[in-house]
């Protein structure tokens, strides 16, 4: 209990935020549920499956001793040419789907916001529709449309163009941007919706000001909005960007990494390793690969970022 | 003249974003009905090109996954996974949060920063090693096996969220419910709670949809009595044949439900990520 | 104080709610993991007849399948494990060398069963070490089918050999459509391309059991292929074996490469445009004959099954000749039963039979070896440059078999 009646404003301050010191197991109890489910399913199952990519072990074998092969399987994961090939194709659609993420989704949440706010909070609630459903039904839906007696060739058929002018998912050139077509379906709405939040925040006197200074809407767009929105950016980065270098949902429905491995992502790879191929410990560390080039990519601007920023209360 | 000639450009710039805005929402739209008019289609229509937007419906595709594929036995094994993994995201984020707060009120928001380092972790790493640890411990098969792992899923983002909202609340408003003598767990009910609401709406729906849509660890830890919708909608994707009509209306049984309550919560959905995610 | 006990309390009795559904599961005896797919729900109903034990039949997509049974194997026995698998033909090897699946000579012979009746070729496929592991069945292979009245229209003829094959296709390209067949990077592209390997009686290795992807054989079925892609309906780059049969039957294609399992559909007229009018050819090779991969299925046990002798009282029964007519008559698979393929009730409704039965006839099946499946899946990738680059088929070929130069084939 509490009494802190009568004491000064700094040590309220200080008796309120009791330390481990003190004895005070309340905080931590209060995390300790979330740092338990964290370490029992995910933390523990990581380190036994990185162990697992040191052995020459599958499933069914038991990991003894003579099958330690340490980083055997990690050499080999630089000298695959098809591992090589889905790191490529993994981030070059990680950078094709977050581009086009952020591109469509800033000119759609600047958009909405310029229209009434009647129709905008009408049709808002349409925009993120994309975000509520099933990777697997996007996946389908997508094959659905990109198939070739399908809705997308008629309609282009209208215009003239066929497949020799698209190929979609039917050559190596074009099926990793058709993948990531289907990718900026689902994800921009999330997008919209964090910038919205973003945009609101902005403070009016901001863009006052530059209406006095005679900035035209371009300018101001380019001067005031983006660069206050870039806390957004990383965030928006932080969480979906980093989905896309562990996409598999999405590439597994419409090419299944195909044609001739144009479009095979890690994770596919990985999966493929595991369950077709029988090589569980290549796809664990095939899965470590990703994580470790998701955390080059992504972890260490975070990382950096978030330590050198100066202490705010 | 420079007047007309602002208003004629601010006319065209009106009707530039209105023509974006609408190919837009057609872009969006349009998938989206292509299922669910599937869903009523005869199998021969659906392959039939140019679409016949006037069609005569038949149910039956929904008949057949409802009787024949207990399709409405995954309709609730889905709604008992996500409805217990959002409560227990939800209780489990916010007491986190809230202890972080009151540990190192100062640094919590960086600190829980680092928790979004979780999502680097690729699916298919933890998924066998989870499957042999949940299979010893007679957890595979039941309900608890995916709501554990799906809430693990979700609660880094979770707390996260909570620890920015949380951290937009004045410590003044706090001290002051201790002056008057409450407990710190009274403080966390009474004041934290409410004021946490735009953020809970917003989890509900993020974290609903995220573990009603999931796939890949729905399908390892469940068995046939735990199937959720989205293992029933993977059924009909054959390697040798895709049945697009029970496929369709798998898909709209799946997609409907998420999108209504979507759109129940659509006013908390902007103001849920603006404090939790944007300030702080 | 009051209110927050009972909010913990809502939690508690919301987290014993769950745990007593979780926990709380309907008595099921046997657990039998199929492929699903319309024949899995003919599985079902004719499951229903089976008296003696509870059965309860899980199916699962074919992308899935294997993953879900192999993960099932390394469950703890009684955990709500698979008794009964479904395998796919090219799966054994692996199943057995990891033990998975139970031995069931013992079982075989204290039922009296006569294991004759059983297609030979198909049956070797079951038989590791000297020991039995399953009952073949749902035997597929690749066959022709067609359109007889755009046929007779144009005054063509069914082939009888690849070439004959290759110049239809050229014609019906030029006339602005072309053949249909599976080319989307996958396992189907590899069904076609050993049918055509062994039709010419060649196969992947050499006598001395060296691997020989550039012998004439394979360099021929190979460019066969390639012919045969250039002069496909616009597409097949993404189609697998279903894709391909829609395309026949939704008249997309005057004549396509389809999955004899698929046939049956062709007749359905809620699927097909074709129902009065297709005609089913073999898939030969230059010399006419035709031969197939044999690809089936197989009823086994699991090792870790907690019923084991209940599991294969099963099996026995699902690939007795009785159940099987009865799912050959309702929808026209093919089962391990030689005999069923001669029935006249039988031939009436699968006019295809013939065609798939003398392909099972001349059929050899892939090398049962530990690392075919590294062999099978760089093939996938090889055809799939060959179907969509200009790259010589001999040169792939040729590529592919230095890659897998160092390669261990002996078992």
């Amino acid at each position: 209990m509490l009494n802190t009646a009568g004491k000064s404003g700094l040590m309220k301050r200080k008796t309120f935020e009791l330390s481990l010191e003190r004895g005070d197991l309340l905080p931590l109890l209060l995390m300790l549920p979330v740092l338990l489910v964290i370490l029992f399913v995910m933390i523990i199952p990581l380190l036994y499956g990185f162990t697992m990519s040191l052995f020459d072990t599958g499933f069914g074998k038991k990991i003894t001793s003579e099958a330690f092969i340490g980083f055997s399987n990690y050499a080999k994961f630089f000298q695959d040419p098809v591992a090589l090939k889905a790191v490529f194709n993994t981030l070059a659609f990680s950078f094709g789907a977050i581009i086009g993420d952020l591109v469509l989704g800033t000119l759609c949440a600047v958009f909405l916001l310029q229209i009434p706010r009647f129709f905008s909070s009408a049709l808002r609630p349409v925009v993120t529709i994309p975000l509520l459903v099933s990777p697997i039904v996007v996946g389908l839906t997508w094959r659905y449309i990109y198939d070739p007696r399908g809705i997308l060739y008629w309609v282009l058929g209208l215009f003239g163009l066929g497949i020799q002018n698209f190929p979609g998912v039917t050559s190596s050139s074009t099926a990793l941007l058709s993948t990531i077509i289907a990718h900026w379906w689902q994800v921009t709405p999330f997008v919209i919706i964090v910038l919205t939040a973003g945009l609101l925040a902005i403070p009016e006197e901001l863009y006052e000001a530059a209406k006095i200074d005679g900035a035209g809407p371009v300018a101001t767009f380019f001067r005031i909005t983006i660069p206050q929105l870039s806390k957004v950016y990383v965030i928006i980065l932080l969480i979906s960007g980093v989905d896309t270098v562990k996409v598999f949902d999405i590439i597994y429905a419409l090419t299944g990494g195909g044609p001739n491995n144009s479009s095979i992502s890690l994770s596919i790879y990985a999966y493929s390793n595991a369950f077709e191929q029988s090589n569980l410990s290549y796809a664990m560390a095939i899965s470590f690969m990703t994580m470790i080039i998701t955390f080059l990519v992504f972890g260490i601007p975070f990382v950096r970022q978030n330590l050198s920023r100066s202490d705010r209360a | 003249m420079k007047e007309a000639n602002f208003k004629t450009k601010k006319m065209m710039s009106r009707i530039a974003i209105y023509f974006f805005l609408i190919l837009f929402i057609l872009w969006t739209v349009v998938p989206v009905y292509i299922v669910i008019s599937n869903s009523f289609r005869r199998t021969i229509e659906i392959k039939q090109m140019p679409p016949k937007l006037i069609f005569t419906p038949t149910f039956e595709h929904y008949e057949k996954i409802i009787s024949l594929d207990r399709f409405g036995i995954y309709f609730r094994n889905s709604a008992i996974i996500s409805i217990s993994v959002t409560c227990f995201t939800l209780v489990l984020g916010s007491m986190a949060a809230y202890g972080l707060k009151i540990f190192r009120s100062k640094i919590g928001k960086r600190i829980s920063n680092f928790l979004l380092l979780g999502k680097m972790v690729p699916s298919i790493t933890i998924l066998i090693p989870l499957f042999i640890l949940m299979n010893r411990a007679r957890l595979t098969g039941t309900f608890i096996a995916p709501i554990l792992t799906l809430s693990c899923l979700s609660l880094p983002f979770v707390t996260w969220l909570m620890t920015g909202f949380i951290a937009d609340i004045p410590t003044e408003l706090i001290e002051s419910a201790s002056l008057e003598g409450c407990t710190r767990m009274r403080t966390f009910r009474i004041i934290i709670l409410p004021l946490l609401k735009p953020a809970i709406a917003s989890v509900i729906i993020l974290v609903m949809q995220a573990s009603w849509n999931e796939l890949l660890f729905s399908l390892q830890l469940t068995n046939l009595n735990t199937y959720p919708l989205t293992v029933g909608v993977a059924r009909y994707v054959g390697a040798v044949s895709v049945d697009w009509g029970k496929c369709s209306a798998a898909a709209t049984i799946t997609m409907v439900p998420i999108i209504i309550i979507g759109f129940f919560m659509q006013k908390y959905l902007v103001s849920g990520m603006t404090a939790g995610a944007v300030k702080g | 104080m009051k209110r927050e006990r009972k909010a913990v309390l809502c939690f508690l009795i919301l987290v014993t709610m769950v745990t007593a559904f979780g926990f709380a599961q309907p008595k099921a005896n046997l657990l039998v993991s199929v492929w699903a797919g319309p024949h899995a729900d003919l599985q079902k109903r004719v499951t229903q007849e089976y008296k003696k034990d509870n059965v309860t039949i899980d199916d699962v997509d074919y992308g899935n399948l294997k993953a879900k049974q192999l993960t099932s194997f390394q469950a703890l026995s009684g955990s709500g494990n698979y008794d009964v698998v479904w395998v796919n033909s090219q799966w054994m090897k692996e199943y057995t060398d990891a033990g998975y699946l139970l031995p069931i000579d013992d079982y075989i012979k204290s039922a009296g069963i006569d294991m004759s009746i059983y297609s030979k070729g198909l049956l070797d496929g079951c038989v590791f070490n000297g020991k039995t592991y399953g009952f073949p069945t749902f035997a597929q292979t690749l066959i022709i089918a067609y359109d007889g009245d755009v046929f007779k229209k144009e005054g063509l003829k069914a082939p009888t050999n690849a070439e004959e094959l290759v110049s239809i296709a050229k014609y019906f390209k030029q006339k602005g459509s072309g053949i249909a067949l599976p080319a989307k990077q996958g396992s189907g592209a590899v069904t076609l391309f050993s049918q055509l390997l062994f039709s010419d009686d060649g196969y992947y290795f050499d006598k001395n059991g060296k691997l020989n992807l550039t012998s004439k054989e394979a360099v021929y079925a190979a460019s066969i292929y390639d012919q045969l892609v250039q002069n496909a309906v616009p597409g097949v780059l993404a189609w697998h074996h279903d894709e391909t049969a829609e395309a026949v039957r939704m008249k997309n294609a005057p004549i396509g490469i389809i999955m004899s399992g698929l046939a049956n559909q062709n007749s359905d007229p809620n699927k097909s445009l074709i129902v009065n009018s297709v005609k089913y050819a073999p898939l030969a090779g230059k010399n006419g004959k035709a031969a197939a991969t044999n690809s089936f299925w197989v009823w086994a046990v699991a090792k870790n099954s907690k019923n084991p002798k209940a599991a294969f009282d099963y099996i026995a029964w699902m690939a007795s000749p009785a159940t099987e007519k009865k799912q050959t008559l309702a929808d026209q698979q093919v089962s391990g039963i030689d005999a069923l393929s001669k029935d006249p009730e039988i031939l009436a409704k699968a006019p295809f039979l013939p065609v798939v039965m003398e392909q099972l006839a001349n059929g050899k099946i892939d090398p049962p070896l530990a690392n075919f499946g590294k062999l099978k899946s760089a093939l996938i990738v090889s055809l799939s440059e060959i179907a969509t680059t200009d790259a010589k088929p001999a040169d792939v070929l040729a590529k592919l078999q230095q890659d897998m130069a160092g390669v261990d084939f002996s078992k």
